[in-house]
């Protein structure tokens, strides 16, 4: 199942690679018709990037994105995600593979509403039984990084956008993953605030190294990116490195 | 998953009831109830169930019978000719090895009295001997029970209101002031005694009302004071059993088995000859000869066993000469009045000593009894027999006893044997209510899939973000199912409560239903209880009822969890 990591040379920086896209399409049926949301997509993402894959609505840019966190299947090509074979692999596989290697941020932050700002951080842990005491202080920690140290205790909706934004994001480090997934992630932010959002991951991956994949159709996102892929009807029209 | 993960999906699954307080409170108060209502039913229906069946045993029944296996076949015919004699070694015996055994001959009859007449099941008993295997006998209301070697009766209070006979106790006013006539003999004391026991009666209140009826005057309804003195019921008794109120007869056919003494040629014939099996003709032929002189066939042997043989042989055969049939008139009087706690002593029955039955004077029982009613010497009157006194336990008693097995045509039958159509129709008794309790459970867990069904909708986008952190589908279940299963916890927790609260007064004080069984003309409701309607505490059922509540809850959140977590993640990551 595993393969060794290839090894992609960006700008004379060597990196490993975590996700490699295949000449991937993906199908599906929408009333009736079947739609090509993807035609052939092939790919590569190295260890550490900071990309943004952008264009218009429908362009594929979030089924790419879906695909390569596994939360969907590909219907042709193959999707080597962190050298495993996504394609060939079981639901209950691929939600382990998520569990493991894959951290979400979603446009609609989609965080617990019962849960306090420590415990949706903690959560991914949880799922991963670490005892509880490395739970508590890579939380903080974590809670430190995004900035939110005395709001451990909040529920999400006594928090801001920005904020809850925050916790996703530190939700999605805190296993320390081998790629974080953005899907638009400042869509439901205004500018001020996605900037922060912004600096705020640009130093995480400084910082940490994690690796940071966007999808977004928001120019301020695609500034800050260091390597920016654009689709358009579910092919790839440019790939280019700051 | 480790502990620590189902900790935490613990503590989501609270947390999201807490959320939603409203639809927590009354999903698990339909729990709540039907967990209350069904530990409630069946520990009443429970608590009749026992109550009955200790009333069966206590007075009517006794732990088990000897009879012969044909009467028990015909047993609702109260088939009298399948009787059996000698029946002496047997008691004997049963006492050696540990048990009482009484004696009791039980036929058909009509009893009349001055005012009526009633069909009655009539026991010819030692009244000794009933006392130690019975209870009934310390339920003789009014008067007293029969003595040996009387012509005396004693019978259930429902004759006796019927036939008029002993004390009234819901006498018409006129009917009072004729009773009073006779027997104060206008003496003023004993007619203002009589008086100052009576009142009118209270028509109203109650929950089981006879309707009102019409009032005309002297039609008035009396009653009985319910606080008379024993004394002054003694007294009563005695003014009312110097006049002829209480004198009966006795109108009753028995058949009884013998081999006849003559027999007409055309019946011999006719009818013997051709229905007896061959092996048996010449045995019945040698013990007869034919009498020129009278013209019948007359009865030569003399030797009992013989007798014995020919008369199986002849019963073999159907030949209806081997029943006689005796029809008696036995007048006697009426001793006491029984209103025990079970319905059957209380009835159409009457009481009376066999001793004064045996010969033409009574029933020609000539020594035959129908059967002998066997209870263990130390028989606990709370407890129900158990294994030391089931059928073979007691037969193989008997058999030790005895130092010879028993005779082929005599069997020992356990009440419950005797008692099948009962125990059946108490199954069904106990059953009915409790289908309607567990569907009522049932529609409480539709409630609970309703809200779990909701619950897994309004949350999809949740669910759809769980899954995307890696969260499996078993675990999703698992969620889901552990807060249905809180919610059933919490019902059942409340509802077992609930359920004993309303249970212990039922327990405690029971139901007093003496007014409904009286206006029901004491047949009873059902059970074999006619006072006071009992639960008990059936603690399988408690615990069982709120285990069961809360599992069964938890299962109802598999199906709407399972259609959930078969949406694609991206699907319900996009579902507004």
């Amino acid at each position: 199942m595993r393969e060794i990591h290839r090894i992609l040379v960006i700008k004379g920086v060597y990196r490993m690679v975590v996700i490699k896209a295949e000449n991937v399409t993906k199908d599906y049926a929408l009333d009736g018709q079947v739609v090509n949301a993807l035609r052939g997509v092939s790919l590569e993402f190295g260890s550490g990037e900071f990309s943004a894959i952008a264009g218009p609505s429908g362009s594929g840019k979030s089924t790419f994105l879906h695909l390569a966190g596994c939360l969907d299947t590909i219907t042709g090509g193959t999707m080597t995600v962190d050298g495993a074979d996504a394609g060939k692999m079981s639901k209950q596989e691929l939600a382990l593979l998520r569990r493991n290697k894959i951290g979400f941020i979603f446009q609609a932050y989609n965080l617990i509403p019962v849960l306090s700002v420590e415990e949706n951080i903690s959560f991914p842990l949880t799922l991963l039984g670490i005892n509880k005491k490395e739970i508590k202080e890579r939380t903080a920690k974590v809670l430190k990084e995004v900035g939110l140290a005395d709001m451990a205790k909040r529920r999400p909706k006594e928090m801001s956008g920005g904020q809850q934004q925050r916790v996703a994001i530190a939700r999605a480090l805190i296993k320390k993953p081998a790629i974080i997934l953005a899907d638009e992630p400042t869509a439901n932010l205004d500018s001020t605030i996605g900037r922060e959002i912004l600096e705020l991951m640009v130093a995480l991956n400084k910082s940490e190294g994690t690796t940071f994949i966007f999808s977004t159709h928001d120019t301020m996102v695609m500034d800050y990116a260091r390597r920016l892929i654009r689709i358009r009807d579910g092919q790839i029209e440019s790939d280019v490195v700051k | 998953m480790s502990l620590n993960g189902i900790w935490e999906l613990k503590k989501i699954a609270l947390r999201n009831l807490a959320r939603h307080k409203v639809k927590t409170v009354l999903t698990s108060a339909a729990i709540m109830i039907s967990v209350a209502v069904y530990i409630f039913m069946s520990s009443w229906l429970g608590g009749m169930a026992v109550e009955s069946r200790r009333n069966i045993v206590n007075y009517d029944m006794s732990a088990a019978k000897l009879q012969t296996k044909l009467y028990f076949e015909r047993k609702d015919e109260l088939p009298s000719y399948e009787n059996f004699k000698n029946w002496e070694r047997y008691r004997d015996a049963l006492n050696r090895e540990g048990f009482n055994a009484a004696p009791r001959f039980v036929f058909n009859g009509t009893l009349f009295s001055n005012s009526g007449s009633a069909p009655m099941r009539f026991n010819a008993v030692d009244p000794a001997a009933e006392k130690s295997v019975l209870h009934y006998a310390s339920y003789v209301d009014f008067g007293r029970y029969p003595q040996n070697g009387m012509f005396e009766l004693a019978i259930g209070t429902t004759a006796a209101e019927k036939l008029r006979v002993g004390i009234p106790t819901r006498p018409r006013r006129l009917e009072l002031e004729e009773l009073i006539r006779q027997a104060a003999q206008s003496d003023t004391p004993n007619e203002e005694f009589i008086r100052s026991l009576y009142e009118t009666a209270n028509m109203s209140g109650g929950l089981f009302n006879v309707a009102a009826e019409t009032h005309i005057a002297g039609n008035e309804r009396m009653a009985l004071k319910r606080n008379v003195s024993r004394g002054d019921l003694d007294r009563l008794w005695e003014l009312i059993a110097a006049t002829d109120r209480n004198n009966v007869r006795i109108n009753a056919v028995i058949d009884i088995k013998a081999v006849p003494e003559t027999i007409r040629p055309t019946l011999w014939e006719g009818e013997l000859m051709t229905s007896l099996r061959e092996e048996d003709k010449e045995l019945v032929e040698a013990a007869y000869t034919y009498e020129e002189f009278i013209g019948v066939y007359l009865l030569t042997e003399e030797d009992e066993a013989r007798k014995d043989q020919i008369l199986s042989a002849m019963i073999r055969a159907g030949f209806r000469g081997a029943v006689r049939h005796v029809n008696q008139l036995v007048d006697a009087v009426v001793v006491g009045v029984i209103n025990s706690p079970d319905p059957v002593p209380n009835g159409n029955i009457g009481y009376i000593p066999i001793d004064v039955l045996q010969d033409e004077s009574g029933m020609m029982l000539e020594g035959a009894v129908t059967e002998l009613l066997i209870r263990r010497k130390d028989a606990p009157y709370t407890e129900l027999p158990g294994a030391d006194e089931s059928s073979k336990a007691i037969a193989a008693a008997l058999e030790r006893g005895l130092g010879e097995p028993l005779p082929d045509y005599l069997a020992v039958f356990f009440w419950m044997d005797y008692m099948k159509d009962y125990l059946g129709y108490e199954a069904l008794q106990t059953t009915a209510p409790q289908v309607l309790a567990a569907l009522l459970l049932f529609i409480s867990f539709l409630g609970i899939s309703n809200t779990i069904l909701l619950a897994v909708l309004e949350r999809t986008k949740e669910i759809g973000m769980m899954r995307a952190l890696g969260m499996t589908d078993r675990q999703m279940i698992t969620a889901y199912m552990l807060e249905a299963g809180f919610l059933g916890f919490i019902g059942s927790v409340l509802g077992m409560i609930l359920g004993c609260i309303v249970n212990y007064p039922m327990v405690e004080y029971g139901l007093n239903i003496s007014a409904m069984a009286d206006s029901l003309g004491n047949s009873g409701v059902g059970f074999r209880v006619t006072a006071i309607m009992r639960s008990v505490w059936n603690i399988p059922v408690i615990f069982g009822s709120g285990i069961t509540a809360t599992v069964l809850a938890s299962f109802m959140a598999y199906f709407p969890t399972r259609r959930a977590v078969k949406m694609p993640i991206t699907d319900s990551l996009r579902f507004e």
